[in-house]
Order: C-alpha cells, then structure tokens, then sequence
C-alpha cells in the first residue's frame, strides 16, 4: 500500500461487491464478511447451516459477481476423488495411435463451491487437501497448477448426521474459517419473502476480476500490525492450549487440542481484511477478536469431559477473548 | 498540552517533519499519564497510610510504646504516601504503553499506538503519519490533560472514610475494647492501677508545667497502663509484664536524662579560680552575691554550684538572678552558659520525674508479688540512675548543716522530704552525708510531725528497719475513697480539738503514700 487513493479504490471495490451480493443476499452480514475476508486473504471458508438458510445461494451470488470461473461439486458418499481432480482418458488420434490425457476435474476452476462436503467419504474428501494447500493437482507424475485466485467455499450440514463423514482434524485446519450461518430475522424473513416469491431474483453483475481481487489480497497483506496487537493474538491462540499458562479455566479442563500455528495464521489475516474492510491500514484488537471465532471454533478439539458435558466450542472462544488480556494485564470486558 | 492543543492542526496538513510532530503529541499525553499515575498511587499511598495510622494509633493506644500515637500515625501516613509515590515513579508508563492506553481509552483501534511503534522502531515514518491522522480523525483529543485527567479515584475516595476511622480511634475511649471478655478482676492490680494512673496524671501536669517532654510522655504512657489496669483489663501476670516493661522504658529514658545531665563543660569560661571554689562555705557565697562584686570565676564557681547552693537554703533562681545581674549585655558565653543550664536542670528534673515514676513502678511491681529485689537492681553500674539516693544524701548533708533541723526553710525541708534535690554531680563530696555501707539496707527514714500540745508542730525522725525474712514494701496503696474515710473516722471518734487537725494530716500523708507500711518504733498508733 503506498497512497490513500488505493485504499479509498479498495474500498469502493468492495462495497460494490457488497452491494451486488446484497441484491439477491438478504442479511447475513457476518457470514458475508467472513466469506469475503477469506477470499482477500487467500483462504477457503466452510460455511455450517441447517438446509434452507441460502449458502449455497450465497456462494452463487459471489461467483454471480466476480468474474471468476466457478465450479459446483454436490458431494455424495458415492463421490469419487477422481470426479473432483480429474483423471487421464485414453484417446485415440487421427492416425489411430492410442495415448493417455489428463482431463482436468471440476477443481480446476477458481471459486469451488463444495456443497454438502462432509456427505462424502473421507477419501474424497481427502482429494481437496492438496488442492487448498498447495492450490496444485497431482495425478500420475504430474503436478497441474491451479489458477489464481483459487478458493474453496464448502457448505455442510450440522444435522442428519446419518451417513454423514465428519471432516477430519487435517483437512479442517485447512479451512482459513468455519462460518456458521443463522438464522434471519422476521424483517430479514420478510424481505426474503418479498424477493422470492415476486418478480424474478435480479441479476448480479461481475464487480471484480481476478486481476483486482489479487491486487486487493495484496492491499490485505500490506495491512500493518503493531507488536502489542500482535502479542494479543499470540496470548488468545495460547490460551487454548489446556497445558499453557495462559489458558482459561475451561480450557484446562475440556480442551483436548488447542488451536495450531495455522490458527494464529488465520486470525491475523482475517483481522488484516476486516480491517481494510474498515478503511485501516493497521490491525486492532477489535479485528482480532472478532476473526478469533471463525478462525478457532474449527480448530479447538475438546476432550471427553468436554463432550460429555456437551461443552460449546463458541462458550470456550467467548471465555478466551474475554479473559485475554491486551496489555498491562488488562483483560477485554 | 499546548502543542497538543494544535494536534489536529499539525495532523492534518500543516508542514514539518512527521516525526516531531508526532513525538510532541505523544510526549504531552505521557505526561499527562504519569501525573496521573502518581496521584493515583498518591490516593492508594494515603488511604493504605490511613489504614496503619489507625492500627498504630490502636495499638498504641492499648500497649505502652516509646513513641507517641500521633508521632506513629504520622509517621505511618508520611512513610506509606512516599513509598506509594516511589512505587507510581517506578512503575510510570513509557510512551508506548502511553499510546496503547490512548487508543483503548479512545477507541482509536491501535492507531495511535501503531503509529508510535512504527516510527520509532521500524522507522516507517510516513506509515506512522498516516496512521497519527487516522488516529486525530477518529477523535485523539487536543488537550492532554483531557484524556488522562488528574482525578479522585477510588482510593482517593474512601480516604476519608480512613480518615474519619483514624479520627475516632484516636478519641473514643478504649476501654471496652481492653477488656471485652469478663473476667476475674484482681482487686491489687486494680488499686496500683487507680495509684498509678493518679500518679501519672500528676506527673504529667509537671511534666507540661515545667515543659518535660520527656516526663510528658513516660507520664502517659504510665497514666495509660494504670487506667488499663485499674479497668480491670489486665490480669496480675499480664500486669506485671506491663510494668516491667514499663520499667525497662523508664530506665532507658532515665539514663538518657542522666546522660544530658551530666554535661560538665557549661560555659567558656571554665578554668578560672575563684574565691568561690568547691570547697568553701556555701553561705560564703551569698555575700559576693549581695555585694554585687562577681566576676567571671565568680560566676562560673556559682553555676556549678547551683544545686548544692540549693539544697543549702539558696533559692535556684535567686542564684540565676544574681548571675543575670552580674552579667554584662554583650557577655554571649556566660548567656550561653546559662542557656545550658537551663537544659541541664531541665535534664535534672526530667531524670527526678522519671526516677519517681520508676519507685511508683517499682513499688506496684513488689506489691503485685514480683519477689525477686535483684531484678530491680541497677543494670549499669557506670551510671547512677538513681538520682533520690544521692540527693537524699546531699539533702541529709545539707540538713546537717543547717543548724538544728527546726528551722530550716520551707523550700529546703520540702525537698529533703520528697527527695527531689540535690545533684550528686555538682554537689562537691565533702558536702555528703558520710555513706553508711549498709544504708541501702536501713530502709527509709521517716520523719512524721507531732504535736504534743496546742501550739508548735515538732518534727522526729526514725530510720524504718525492715523485719527479717519479710520484703521491704515502702507504701501501701490506698484506696480512692481513704480520704473519705479518714473523715469518717474523725467524725465518730473522740479526739481532742487540737489533736484532730494532726491526725487527720498524718493519715492523708499516708494516702499520698510517703508513709511506709511498717509503723516507726515507738510510734503512736490511732486508735
């Protein structure tokens, strides 16, 4: 970031998007601000929600506004890792000479939306592990790059937990945040009425091209964050660790695993986007406490005393923000 | 906080470098914050002060202390605020800490803050001057003294309250507090409490009459430990652990009265003969005086003499007068000398006071059954703490002296009674009574007044021998109400007219207790 001007451009670039989003979108701030900071901070978003609560529609309506290709796999326990990568087809040329290609599967696009992910086995869902990570391919002996910008959006079902394969620890860390979807308000419900059932949904324009949204990811990474604010996303991520001396009182007792390395990661980068989405160059504790939800309820593993008394990731993340103090011992009320 | 004043100014456009501008900014709001951080601890210091002045007025209160309940109170107060300042000191914040405290008390979101670290850590100064103006926009005050105002906090406010607490422990009576629990009162403690306390009460109208201080508080602290124990508050061991106490602090203050008494070197002009040497008549004396004739040695000599001239017949301050007469207007060393011994009559009657409180302590103690004499003994031999023996002593030479011990004068016969003067130090030792190896033994001397018919008082005097194998107890406590029963007795009894005024003296003089217990040999008793 060099000069005001592109902050203020950053800005009207993203409040555009907002504003194309919010056609079809009725409500959903936060899950639309977190699928956002996922995407200016290269990140894949997994977004929770019973049925019905519009995710899937959400991830269109993105895809609707962005000029970037988008991809849908509805997974199924029955789903192949080769139907998501691809695989090599044999062809036969002109000459009748017989040789094999590779033909690139749906994750060979830039937004992927992943609908119902944990509905197919963990195998399957083990072929997207590479892609997220590395954002490359491997079939065979070849490595195939993925286009950038590259992001997952994946959408799962807390309930009908029947023949449903929870994600694993592994491919969950690799989730920048797990957004949970709520449930509207009445007036949120009544508009929602209002666009559904009238005239015909209104039709979103592409706002951004991949070229800007690159250019806004790196706005997002030039976002600057003093030592002190930094040490506070440090002593939350610790905090988490049942062994460590800064952990809460809950966390001593139910936390099996606390959140990894990745998990401050996903904090910081996500506080740097909220704070672009605020007009700042610079991150504040607010930021932080506000990404530590999304960035850590997926990343915090309880132990059997916590399961058995049904302890809630979300109590355990509001205890360590509320207990994790700033500075000079001076904990956030 | 007048540059500040223009923060928003200098912030938004106006020139100069960044970096000044910024430091300035910061540098009047760390002021500000360290002000505020003294007086807070300030407010802490002086409530946590309050809080030890009233234990230490408590507990001074209720136990004998070398010091005066004000003087601790005070102390605790001065010593907790300086001690809580030294700890704001230490504990003030640096700048960072400064901006981050800024930016959470003005949600500033790390603005201010950030900026400051960027600037003079990672040196990025036109980051920092973007975020110093984001920081004015989202509303960084102009005045410092706004964000960090010097306020009463908490602890500022409930000093009064401590105050107030303070106040009341050093006025109400503590009593009820000494004794909350009933309990078996022994009547002895009680009556050498009632004697003690009246004691104490008395020295302390001489000890502020003759401006004593020192008397002034051993007096207090003796009043103290007799209202405790005529209250009924302490049991007999716990008595006599007072007393005992009260008796090493005594002593202590005795030796350093002795101490300042001792001086020798009184004036410049020491060295000089005169005619009015030691070892002449003392009524010698007098006549130099009257015919106004002394010079320096002259002078000199009378000073030192002072107290042996006193227990001669010759007023102390008839003496000074005469010195004062002599002196010339701009004679500074004899004024000097004079001045000093004023302090050493002052010493003198400090060491008398507190010697008489220390017999009254001592008495209470064998009264209260501590046996062992031994313990009362002189603990250093190369002081003499007893200041009534040797001017008792000297008040004998002096009666000797004196024609017959009929006429002696008022001032003189008052003082060999009471055993109040005298100086050994001064005294020459030709002036003393012969000393009778076993005189510590003999016990006191009695003189009682008689009166064998109307007219004259005639005055005998008896040596008190203490039987074998029995303490000697020198004065029986009396009751409050003796006098009162004195008068009783008188009415019913049938006694001559001119016999009722001598007994009634006789038996108040025993409740003033300069009467021994045991009756003199061949003394008549009242029937």
């Amino acid at each position: 970031m060099s000069d005001e001007p592109r902050l203020a451009l950053a800005h009207e670039r993203l409040e555009a998007l907002r504003r194309q989003i919010a056609r079809r979108i009725v409500g959903h701030h936060d899950l639309i601000n977190g699928i956002l900071a996922c995407l200016l901070s290269s990140g894949h978003a997994l977004l929770e929600g019973v049925p019905g609560l519009g995710k899937t529609l959400l991830v269109k309506t993105l895809s609707d506004a962005l000029h970037l290709e988008f991809a849908r796999i509805q997974f199924t326990p029955d789903l192949m890792p080769a139907d998501i990568i691809g695989t090599q087809v044999v062809l036969q040329d002109e000459e009748g000479r017989r040789h094999f290609q590779f033909q690139q599967g749906p994750v060979f696009t830039q937004l992927l939306l992943a609908d119902e992910i944990n509905r197919a086995t963990p195998k399957t869902q083990s072929a997207l592990l590479e892609a997220m990570e590395e954002k490359r391919v491997t079939v065979g002996r070849t490595g195939h790059a993925l286009q950038e910008p590259f992001m997952v959006l994946a959408t799962q079902n807390p309930i009908e937990m029947e023949g449903t394969y929870p994600l694993p620890e592994a491919q969950l860390d690799r989730f920048l945040l797990k957004l949970k979807a709520t449930y509207p308000s009445a007036g949120e419900l009544s508009e929602i009425v209002d666009r559904t059932t009238g005239a015909p949904m209104p039709a979103v324009e592409p706002v951004l091209n991949a070229s800007e949204l690159l250019e806004l990811r790196e706005l997002v990474r030039s976002v600057v964050i003093a030592s002190h604010v930094k040490d506070y996303a440090i002593r939350m991520v610790l905090a988490t660790h049942a062994a460590n001396g800064h952990a809460t009182p809950m966390a001593r007792r139910y936390v099996r695993h606390g959140a990894s390395p990745r998990g401050l990661l996903a904090i910081v980068l996500t506080a740097k986007a909220l704070a672009l989405f605020a007009g700042r160059i610079n991150v504040s504790f607010d930021d932080l406490a506000a990404a530590a939800p999304p960035a850590l309820r997926h990343r915090i593993l309880l132990n059997f005393e916590g399961e058995a008394e049904g302890i809630d990731v979300e109590d355990l993340i509001a205890e360590v923000i509320r207990e994790t103090p700033t500075v000079h011992g001076k904990a956030r009320a | 906080m007048s540059q500040v004043a223009s923060a928003r100014d200098l912030w938004l456009g106006s020139p100069g470098p960044a970096r000044e501008r910024l430091s300035t900014a910061v540098a009047a709001l760390t002021r500000a914050r360290r002000l505020q951080v003294l007086v807070d601890h300030g407010f802490g210091g002086l409530l946590v002060g309050l809080g030890l002045a009233t234990f230490a007025m408590l507990v001074a209160r209720l136990v004998p202390l070398p010091h005066a309940p004000w003087q601790l109170g005070g102390a605790a107060v001065i010593i907790a605020v300086a001690l809580a300042l030294l700890v704001g000191w230490q504990r003030r914040p640096d700048a960072l800490e400064v901006a981050i405290r800024a930016d959470l008390t003005l949600n500033l979101k790390q603005r201010l803050s950030t900026a400051w670290e960027f600037m003079t850590v990672h040196d990025d100064v036109k980051l920092a001057e973007r975020l110093a103006v984001q920081a004015v926009k989202a509303g960084l005050p102009i005045h410092a003294g706004r964000l960090f105002p010097l306020r009463v906090n908490r602890w500022g406010r409930l000093a009064p309250l401590a105050a107030i607490a303070l106040l009341l422990v050093s006025v109400i009576d503590l009593n009820w507090i000494q004794a909350p629990v009933p309990r078996e009162v022994d009547e002895q403690v009680v009556r050498e409490g009632q004697r003690l306390g009246a004691f104490g009460r008395e020295m302390q109208e001489r000890a502020r009459r003759d401006r004593l201080p020192r008397s002034a508080g051993q007096a207090a602290q003796l009043e103290r430990l007799g209202t405790r124990m005529e209250s009924g508050a302490l049991n007999r061991g716990e008595a006599l652990g007072q007393l005992r106490g009260m008796r090493d602090s005594l002593d202590k203050e005795r030796m350093q009265a002795l101490a300042e008494a001792n001086q020798t070197d009184i004036g410049p002009l020491r060295g000089e003969s005169s005619p009015l040497a030691p070892d002449s008549d003392p009524r010698a004396t007098l006549e130099p005086m009257q015919r106004g004739t002394l010079d320096n040695a002259d002078t000199r000599a009378l000073a030192e003499r002072l107290a042996e001239l006193e227990r001669s017949g010759v007023p102390r301050s008839d003496v000074e007068d005469a010195l004062r007469r002599q002196l010339p207007v701009d004679n500074e060393g004899m004024r000097e000398m004079l001045e000093k011994l004023a302090q050493i009559d002052r010493a003198r009657k400090d060491g008398r006071e507190l010697q008489s409180a220390r017999e009254q302590v001592r008495l209470a103690l064998e009264n209260l059954g501590e046996s062992a004499p031994g313990t009362d003994a002189r603990r250093d031999p190369g002081i003499n703490l007893d200041f009534d023996e040797e001017e008792d002593r000297g008040a004998k030479s002096a009666e000797n002296a004196g024609a017959d011990g009929r006429r002696r004068s008022g001032t003189a016969r008052g003082a060999a009674r009471s055993g109040l003067l005298g100086d050994s130090r001064v005294a020459p030792d030709w002036q003393r009574a012969p000393v009778d190896p076993d005189s510590r033994d003999t016990g006191p001397v009695l003189k009682p007044e008689s009166q064998a018919r109307e007219g004259e008082v005639f005055v005998t005097e008896a040596r008190v021998l203490p039987k074998p194998g029995r303490p000697s107890v020198e004065n029986v406590a009396m009751s409050s109400e003796f006098s009162s029963q004195v008068e009783e007795v008188l009415s019913k009894e049938q006694y001559p007219a001119h016999y009722k005024e001598l007994v009634r003296r006789y038996f108040l003089k025993l409740s003033q207790g300069r009467i021994p217990q045991q009756q003199p040999t061949g003394k008549r008793g009242i029937q």
